[in-house]
């Protein structure tokens, strides 16, 4: 069973965190949530599944819900949050796209904050939870929510998995929320639960890239991905990011020492279905 | 397939009068497959092939739309598919970034 308290030292039993979640990764960004374990050629790898939340003046937002086995964590993260900025209620949940990692906790959120009001692309929403369509609204790229000394802001998401996706941006600390965009797994067996980027000195970026590749964004392996990180590199520079919490990747707080071996990683899955095109000649034998 | 009635038909069996290059082309550029344009779609292509081969298939549950009934139905719909994965690869279609916007919207015309 998972310890559901806030900053503990592991919130969850695979989780053996050297830093307590949730985490303040810039100011008044913060990093919710917990890892699932991934079995991937033979090892298990950690991956995030997280919400991050952005504290303003007069309002907070959730950026993802996190994944629904997670929800309980990730309630109690958002509780300590709220009480550290006293006054300060959780008024937005902006959903970077529908999958169940990231929206899966759209419902018990809504009714757990009755001011809450979902925003960005909403498309579909209002099939499953009817209830609460009126507190669903559409934003499109460009457009923002005022928190008070800060906005957030609807961006181009440039690796996405649907249609619909979305990225956020927080115009205070520069800091994109890019969802799936920078997916990437981490070393649990070398304590990287908890720490960004640049403290897991040990994490092999092209490799734990692969994981993500393969399970979750398998299209970015049978395109030119030249020309995806190129426009990620441009929407960087147009929007001077600072800061990276991916939803699934640890946080990145130096782009310039970090982004190139993500690029690395984002270049290097190039062929890598083809080899389980290959190597599927079971389908024959299963079939019979 | 689509229908714009509640009560379908959700059941289609001989020509359906709606699969076509085209169509299928647009609707997964419209859909959650607009990355295909330019990529390459031969390994795509064998593994559909595959599975084709492999099941003596006579019907298609799809998770959208009507449910297709019969092997010549059946093979139409692959091999419509396979065609319209031909010609979407990157050698037939210069690969390139594809942003969200515009979205291909189906109600701007892309089907």
């Amino acid at each position: 069973m998972n310890d559901v308290s806030p900053q503990s030292t592991g919130t969850s039993s695979q989780t053996a965190s050297k830093r307590p979640m949730p985490r303040e990764i810039g100011s008044g960004v913060w990093w919710l949530g917990d890892c699932l374990g991934q079995l991937y050629n033979g090892k298990i790898y950690h991956g995030y599944n997280a919400a991050h939340m952005v504290v303003g003046t007069t309002a907070a937002l959730l950026s993802d819900t996190g994944h629904p086995k997670d929800f309980l964590v990730i309630a109690k993260h958002i509780e300590h949050v709220l009480a550290r900025n006293p006054g300060v209620p959780l008024k937005y949940l902006f959903l970077t796209h529908q999958e169940t990692p990231h929206s899966g906790g759209l419902g018990r959120l809504l009714a757990k904050f009755p001011e809450l009001e979902v925003v960005g692309d909403v498309s579909d929403y209002h099939l499953a939870f009817p209830q609460y369509e009126h507190r669903m609204r559409f934003l499109g790229e460009g457009e923002a929510v005022d928190l008070g000394g800060r906005e957030f802001k609807i961006v181009e998401p440039v690796v996405r998995d649907l249609r619909t996706s979305n990225w956020g941006f927080d115009t205070k600390t520069r800091c994109l929320f890019p969802g799936d965009g920078f997916a990437y797994s981490h070393y649990h067996w070398d304590g990287h639960c908890g720490l960004v980027a640049e403290e897991a000195t040990s994490l092999d970026l092209v490799d734990v890239c692969a994981v993500f590749q393969e399970r979750a964004l398998f299209w970015t392996t049978f395109v030119d991905m030249e020309r995806y990180v190129e426009r990620m590199e441009w929407q960087m520079k147009v929007l001077g990011v600072r800061l990276v919490a991916p939803s699934h990747g640890l946080p990145v707080t130096d782009l310039e020492r970090t982004w190139p071996e993500i690029r690395k990683g984002l270049l290097a899955g190039e062929g890598k279905f083809d080899d389980m095109v290959k190597a599927a000649p079971e389908v024959g034998a299963r079939a019979s | 397939m689509w229908s714009d009635k509640i009560e379908g038909p959700w059941l289609m069996e001989g020509d359906d009068g709606v699969t076509s290059n085209t169509f299928v082309r647009s609707f997964l550029l419209g859909t959650g497959f607009w990355w295909l344009e330019g990529a390459r779609s031969d390994p795509l292509r064998k593994g559909v092939r595959r599975v084709f081969e492999t099941y003596d298939i006579e019907m298609i549950c799809p998770g959208y739309g009507a449910m297709l009934k019969g092997r010549e139905l059946v093979k139409k719909q692959f091999d419509v598919f396979d065609a319209v994965l031909a010609d979407l690869d990157r050698t037939k279609v210069q690969g390139r970034y594809i942003a969200r916007e515009p979205a291909r919207r189906m109600s701007e015309g892309a089907l």
